[in-house]
């Protein structure tokens, strides 16, 4: 899997998480998600939102100095 | 306990070849001309873990291809089918109108990400260098730093305002947060029509091309999440 595919991947899955588990209909039943399941998956989220800001910063360093990265 | 996926915008239907949670069968439950898809759990709890997540989002998406739906949050359960029933009868006119503003719609998703230097971690709170060893030299170099602070603010919110500007005119209705995060200029979700998807991501692709210094990261089609009224007072 590429690095770019893979990232869309784990944006998609953050996209899903935001979407799923705080937002959507609330209807007078329970949510039977407890609130340390959520900041788990939240801890998770925040270190996926992190990880694509490095592949980001990866990329661009890459592109600004080929030459560089060549010869390492 | 009855775990609820979506409502829709029939009594019933014939339910999405695939199984709910923990394995049981979808089922719907009517209420006029509008219904609840369901399924039974014996667990009576959704462990909010990556498949399970996924599954949930998987027969939303089945139902929204052919139906109008209203995605219910994740882990929703009620005790009982008529606990169902009355809550859909108790909101009836709420989704009525929930499901006739999203019908013929998906929601996209926008990340802006902002490749400028200002995105390094901002830290107010690290002391000056010694040589600015006075209270006031220290005073000017937060206030510099403020500054600094205060004019990436107002690019991020023009370039925010740029991007976002030209997708929301392809949609019926847009929500957008700028800078959550010093690198993410931009969260944004639209409210598409079905036919607009192809328009839309193409302003996407054109936009990526105006802005090399954001990288915009499109995802969907979801079910309209962003665009149903989360709290029902009861």
């Amino acid at each position: 899997m590429n690095q770019s595919v893979l990232k869309e991947k784990k944006v998609t899955l953050l996209d899903l998480l935001d979407r799923i588990l705080d937002k959507g209909i609330l209807l007078n039943g329970d949510i039977t998600i407890s609130v340390a399941d959520v900041d788990l998956i939240y801890v998770g989220l925040k270190l996926l939102l992190s990880s694509v800001d490095t592949v980001e910063r990866m990329r661009a360093a890459a592109a600004q100095s080929p030459v560089q990265m060549e010869g390492r | 306990m009855i775990y609820v996926y979506a409502i829709i915008d029939r009594p019933t239907i014939p339910v999405p070849d695939m199984p709910g949670l923990e394995g049981a069968a979808l089922d719907t439950l009517p209420c006029q001309d509008i219904g609840a898809v369901v399924s039974l759990s014996t667990m009576g709890k959704a462990p909010p873990i990556e498949a399970i997540l996924w599954q949930h989002e998987t027969v939303v998406e089945a139902l929204m291809t052919d139906h109008s739906v209203l995605p219910v949050r994740f882990g929703t359960m009620l005790p009982d089918e008529a606990a169902v029933q009355a809550v859909l009868v108790t909101h009836y006119a709420e989704f009525t109108t929930g499901l006739e503003r999203v019908r013929g719609h998906v929601e996209l998703g926008l990340r802006v990400l902002w490749n400028d230097d200002g995105a390094r971690p901002l830290t107010p709170d690290q002391p000056p260098p010694l040589s600015l060893g006075s209270g006031r030299a220290y005073m000017l170099a937060r206030l510099g730093e403020e500054c600094k602070l205060q004019v990436r603010r107002k690019r991020a919110e023009s370039l925010a305002r740029d991007i976002h500007t030209p997708l929301a005119r392809l949609a019926a209705e847009a929500t957008r947060r700028t800078l959550m995060t010093p690198r993410l200029l931009l969260t944004a979700a639209y409210l598409v029509r079905h036919e607009q998807v192809a328009a839309f991501r193409q302003e996407v692709e054109a936009l990526s091309s105006t802005y090399p210094e954001v990288r915009l990261l499109c995802t969907g089609p979801w079910p309209p999440f962003s665009f149903v009224a989360v709290r029902n007072e009861l």
